[in-house]
């Protein structure tokens, strides 16, 4: 009320200035004249006194209304609750017994009749006094076991919103009431209303009073052991404080701004009390701590909504100094320093993003309760939220506010030293946050033209009280658009009017945008370096490695998104200049090599981790094992397909490893299951098979050695053994059989590789020249594997699939089988056809190795 | 100082001159109204019958500016300085570095009996011992009109509006006042108000601003800096209107230039001629604000058009006689 009251005051101060103001320029060197002058600084000075007078009164009288609160104690201060709710009570049902009674006297009116009371009915009233007397007594003696056993070590803050909160005070006040509307009515035929008179409504204010007193005690009164049940009171003053921001009495009053500020400031060191004794307390139920602290991250997305509308300078913002250098500064500030022998002043700096720090803070401390009793659920929730809110934070423009948050709580999601089930989820979260914050961003991002056209036109430059120009954006946008609006009014003030045109509005604002997006760029491998590997993950669980990297991938192919929305975005901005030229953005076009450089690191964790790991049985854990191989093999067809033989060295020998560990456990675990043969059971060697095979398919259409790793891995797990040799050619022969009976859960995935690896050979210009209109002869060096391959231009397939090339080649010379024996198997028989028929059928002058030569080196 | 003594000591008793900001305005002006180049020269002339070097040494105002470029820059600093510039031709006087003509400032011309000239010379107390006359009075110099030429400010800018200006600048309280009101504010008030630096300084420069508006001067460091007051385009804006005011002032050097080669080209016999580069005329500056308000002109080519770099897009060769 007294903010309503205050809003409508200053929109009648800003009417009466804007009547008062005169059009056209202002009378500077007056001004400036009247600034030497000591009246002016004392007028000046008189009515700031006014002003700090009326706040500091405002804040006197809080601070006296709390601290009586304090000093009255429990005791005092439920008594007058209960003073009030006595009064109340007895007010109503008096209103009512004598309205009635004026009604049926003066003027005839009988509205209801009059019951004749028996005696069970008409002790009620006592009845229900006496009882609601006792319940209090209770609830009061209730309240102070709670106090001196649960609350006796706490801050003055939490004891006093034990029995100083809304709630509390209304239990009190609901019994008040009932004690209060029963003995009234007990006194009443001592006051001289007889009974006879008193209709059924007193009596039915008296039931629903006592109802309403037992119902409220009954939920929750007695709840006062969980200290998270009293945050419900500083989450509200929160929101009431941030809702306030969009007051437009507010936006020009930065007393009040910062009594709100304080207010916020209280309330958020309250909930920090109360999170640091759930953690204390294990029998605590964290639920109740993970919704305080998701409805905490939900009210920092309504303060993003509304963070605009604030200046930068606001009073919101709590200050902290900023001492100059004297070599930065300019002559002004040194000659005035050095002619009064004072030193450079301190610039107060406002904090802009305070409020999302401190949460930051407490939510990472809830996550942190959470971990130490391994409640998983709880502390993904917590996870959830954040990245939830960074991604609000995001698309809302803060991008600076939502690492902010990130930063915080990833520092404590690394440095909390459990190891649990619900340290892994936390360990991961980090790089999830930053995926999150990306897509906002990318969000925001694509309407930011948008977003400056509508802030320039519904911005009335001209108008020099005008508080702020409504553009979302991060700081250095914020900022600008601010300090523009500033720059703007000096044109009024110095000629009547404004010069700057609106292409310049338009202009200056879209430079701050590409500004801000050209140094997101910058930084963006740095930021996804920073959150993609914690601290001490040399030394982690490969749960935890594989959590991790599996998010930090994910992370890295949103920012290949978003770097792709920068690009369109960045030019839709540009158009916003006019005529002048787009600046130069290498760092964008350099963006793509230095994210693909990043990925090795990850999965060089992620193939560390894997060979550790071990298939999960139960399902109420994540799959990182699988994941993390499927990742892997993902990721070394790209770098074979590419010829990273880097890459595929350090990842290609833990697939392996990793693909026959999980053949021994589907075997072990879905073969005693099916009743039928079921191909399926050899997905994970057939896709390790289908790799190798296209590392050597790659290798012949390069001409390079990029297989030479994958042929060494191979030997180094069979070794000598020829039986191993053996059972992975009958893999392959099984797998052919199994091919009619339907597809595999991984066929459209190796369909894909072999049809990549197709469209590869026909732009190499290899494509068999029988199938194609457009090519009649062979190229002349065509590798004689390619040849066997007889891709078709028209229709980019292989005749032969890559692993049945792989068996032949590789496997089979180490099983140690004659070449007859190996002939009649199945699985690569096609590929014995397919050599006869193309090495036999022309004169082959290629330069690179022949089949011939790699299965004769292979034999070696 | 009354306008006569200031008529006579134009860069000396010329208190104004002394203020912070007007002296800045004042070499701002020196630097920029005929821009400083090696190569091309801002004005280059061709001459038949006479070498250019010689008519370039008789063009010489001051010792230290032997050019066309320095004989410019002299007459519209005179210009600005003493709003109407009075330049004597002579001929004959070949002695020294073998001048054909010779070009001299004339102060204190007056006017006198339907149309005859004299120059005025200052009264005692103006003058520096060396220059009286022994009798405490200053003289009386004939002068022949016939070889006299009078330039005056452009239409645009009349002599009372940079009056206006000038003394607004003059007047703008400078740092030492500052000083003076800052140690009883800090000093004497503990608890009350301090005197707020920031809001002065603010003032101050909007104030510097304010009453350089006409001829359109940036003062520098005041829109630029850190604690710059006005936005970027307002800046380039303000500095074509300042260019525009160098180009009106150049106009009227480049008048007396004609005239005296006229005058000199007649009684010497040769031709001469000169050209411009990359040296706008006031019409091409109104040009370039109008592209620039309509936004049809990058920040890049102003900051080209404005520094007159022979070297820009928007540059061009101009015939000026």
């Amino acid at each position: 009320m007294r903010l309503r009251l205050h809003t409508l005051l200053f929109a009648l101060k800003q009417s009466a200035l804007r009547l008062r103001r005169r059009s056209g320029p202002r009378d500077l060197k007056r001004e400036l004249k009247e600034q030497l002058t000591d009246e002016y600084w004392s007028r000046r000075e008189r009515s700031q006194s006014r002003r700090l007078w009326m706040v500091r009164q405002r804040f006197r009288l809080s601070s006296l209304v709390a601290a009586t609160r304090d000093r009255v104690g429990f005791v005092g201060s439920s008594l007058l609750s209960l003073l009030r709710g006595f009064a109340l009570g007895g007010l109503l049902v008096a209103v009512v017994v004598l309205t009635e009674t004026a009604l049926a006297r003066y003027m005839g009116l009988n509205l209801f009749p009059s019951i004749a009371f028996t005696p069970p009915l008409g002790a009620f009233p006592a009845l229900a006094a006496q009882v609601s007397a006792s319940l209090l007594g209770f609830y009061l003696a209730s309240v102070s076991i709670v106090l001196g056993n649960a609350y006796h070590d706490v801050s003055a803050d939490v004891r006093a919103l034990v029995f100083g909160n809304s709630r509390t005070r209304l239990y009190v006040a609901s019994i008040g009431m009932s004690i209060g509307s029963g003995l009234f009515l007990v006194l009443l035929p001592s006051l001289g209303f007889p009974y006879g008179y008193l209709t059924s409504i007193a009596y039915v204010f008296l039931v629903v009073f006592s109802g309403w007193a037992f119902v409220q005690l009954a939920f929750g009164a007695f709840n006062l052991f969980n200290p998270v049940v009293l945050g419900e009171e500083p989450l509200q003053a929160l929101y009431q404080a941030i809702d306030r921001l969009d007051s437009k009495g507010l936006l020009g009053d930065e007393a009040v701004l910062q009594a709100a500020s304080r207010e916020a400031d209280k309330a958020l060191a309250i909930l920090a009390h109360l999170v640091d004794l759930t953690s204390k307390r294990g029998s605590v139920d964290r639920n109740g701590l993970v919704h305080m602290v998701e409805y905490l991250l939900v009210q920092v997305q309504f303060y993003a909504q509304r963070k605009h509308l604030l200046t930068p300078t606001s009073s919101w913002f709590p200050r902290e100094p900023a001492y100059p250098k004297w070599i930065e500064s300019d002559y002004t500030d040194t000659k005035i320093a050095l002619e009064t022998s004072m030193p450079l002043q301190p610039r107060m700096a406002p904090i802009t993003d305070w409020l999302e720090r401190r949460t930051a803070d407490l939510a990472s401390a809830a996550l942190e309760t959470c971990v130490r009793a391994n409640d998983q659920d709880a502390a993904l929730r917590i996870i959830v939220a954040v990245a939830s809110t960074a991604h609000a934070l995001a698309r809302c423009y803060r991008l600076d506010d939502a690492e902010s948050l990130a930063r915080v709580v990833r520092e404590r999601c690394w440095s909390i030293q459990c190891d649990n089930a619900a340290a892994i989820v936390v360990t991961s979260g980090p790089p999830s946050i930053l995926s999150n914050i990306l897509l906002g961003w990318r969000e925001a991002i694509a309407g930011w033209e948008e977003e400056i056209r509508k802030a320039v036109s519904t911005t009335d430059w001209n108008r020099v009280d005008t508080a702020v120009v409504r553009i979302r954006g991060p700081e250095h946008v914020w900022t600008t658009a601010q300090r523009l609006l500033r720059e703007t009014q000096a044109e009024h003030e110095l000629t009547g009017r404004r010069t700057t045109p609106d292409w310049y509005l338009h202009f200056s604002l879209a430079n701050a945008c590409i500004f801000t997006i050209r140094e997101f760029v910058k930084q963006l491998p740095q930021l996804l370096e920073n959150f993609s590997s914690g601290p001490d993950l040399a030394q982690s669980s490969p749960a935890v490695k594989a959590a991790n990297g599996g998010q930090a991938l994910q992370a890295l192919a949103k920012a290949e998104v978003v770097a792709q929305t920068i690009s369109e975005s960045v030019e839709a901005l540009e158009s916003l200049k006019g005529g002048n030229d787009p600046l130069p953005f290498e760092e964008l076009e350099r963006l793509p090599d230095r994210l693909g450089a990043l990925r090795s690191p990850i999965l060089e964790q992620i193939a560390e981790a894997v060979v550790e790991l071990r298939p999960e049985q139960s399902s109420s854990q994540p799959d990182l094992f699988g994941q993390s191989l499927y990742t892997l093999v993902h990721h070394t067809e790209q770098a074979i397909a590419s010829g990273d033989a880097s890459l595929i060295k350090r990842t290609f020998p833990k697939v392996l490893v990793a693909t026959m560990v999980l053949e021994e456990h589907v075997l072990s675990t879905y073969g005693q299951q099916v009743q039928e043969y079921n191909p399926a059971l050899f997905d994970p060697v057939i896709d390790l098979l289908e790799i190798s095979g296209l590392a050597v398919t790659y290798e012949a259409l390069r001409d390079d050695h990029s297989a030479d790793s994958v042929r060494k891995a191979w030997h180094a797990y069979i070794g000598e053994s020829k039986d191993a040799a053996k059972r992975i050619l009958n893999v392959l022969d099984a797998a052919h059989f199994g091919i009619p009976m339907g597809l595999t859960p991984r066929s459209l995935a190796r369909t894909e590789w072999e049809q990549r690896v197709s469209e590869r050979i026909v732009e190499a210009g290899y494509a068999s020249p029988e199938d194609s209109p457009f090519n009649s002869s062979p190229a002349g060096n065509t590798p004689l594997l390619i040849r066997m391959l007889s891709v078709s231009e028209d229709l980019p397939s292989m005749s032969l699939d890559p692993r049945e090339v792989f068996g032949a080649m590789v496997i089979g010379p180490m099983t140690g089988e004659p070449e007859s024996t190996l002939r009649e198997r199945v699985g690569i028989k096609r590929y014995f056809e397919a050599y006869d028929r193309h090495s036999k059928s022309q004169n082959f002058t290629g330069t690179s190795r022949s089949a011939s030569e790699e299965e004769a080196g292979t034999s070696q | 100082m009354t306008d006569r003594r200031s008529r006579w000591f134009p860069c000396g008793p010329k208190r104004w001159l002394q203020s912070d900001h007007t002296h800045i305005l004042y070499q701002d002006f020196n630097t920029r109204v005929v821009p400083y180049r090696q190569h091309p020269k801002a004005y280059v002339m061709q001459t038949e019958g006479i070498s250019p070097h010689y008519v370039e040494r008789s063009l010489t105002l001051r010792e230290n500016a032997r050019s066309l470029d320095g004989f410019l820059r002299r007459v519209a600093s005179k210009l600005l300085v003493d709003h109407e510039v009075w330049l004597e031709v002579s001929f004959g006087e070949r002695g020294r570095n073998y001048a054909p003509f010779a070009v001299s400032n004339v102060d204190g011309v007056r006017q006198v009996n339907g149309g005859s000239m004299i120059q005025v010379l200052p009264s005692l107390s103006d003058l520096p011992d060396w220059f009286q006359n022994g009798d405490g009075w200053g003289r009386e110099v004939d002068l022949d009109s016939d070889r006299m030429i009078c330039i005056v400010l452009p239409d645009d800018y009349p002599s009372q509006l940079l009056t206006q200006v000038v003394h607004e600048l003059a007047n703008v309280p400078s740092m030492a006042d500052l000083g003076k009101v800052l140690n009883p504010w800090s000093s004497q008030r503990p608890g009350g108000e301090l005197f707020d630096s920031n809001v002065f300084i603010r003032t101050r420069d909007l104030a510097i601003t304010q009453a350089a508006l006409p001829i359109g001067w940036t003062a520098r460091e005041i829109l630029m800096q850190a604690r710059r007051q006005t936005n970027e385009y307002y800046y380039y804006w303000r500095e074509l209107h300042f260019l525009h005011f160098l180009a009106s002032i150049r106009a009227r050097a480049e008048e007396a230039l004609r005239q005296v080669l006229a005058m000199a080209g007649k009684q010497c016999g040769f031709v001469a001629s000169v050209t411009a580069h990359g040296i706008h005329t006031p019409t091409e500056v109104q040009e370039f604000i109008h592209q620039f308000e309509a936004g049809n002109l990058a920040f890049s080519d102003v900051n080209d058009i404005i520094l007159e770099r022979a070297t820009a897009q928007h540059t061009k060769q101009r015939r000026v006689i």
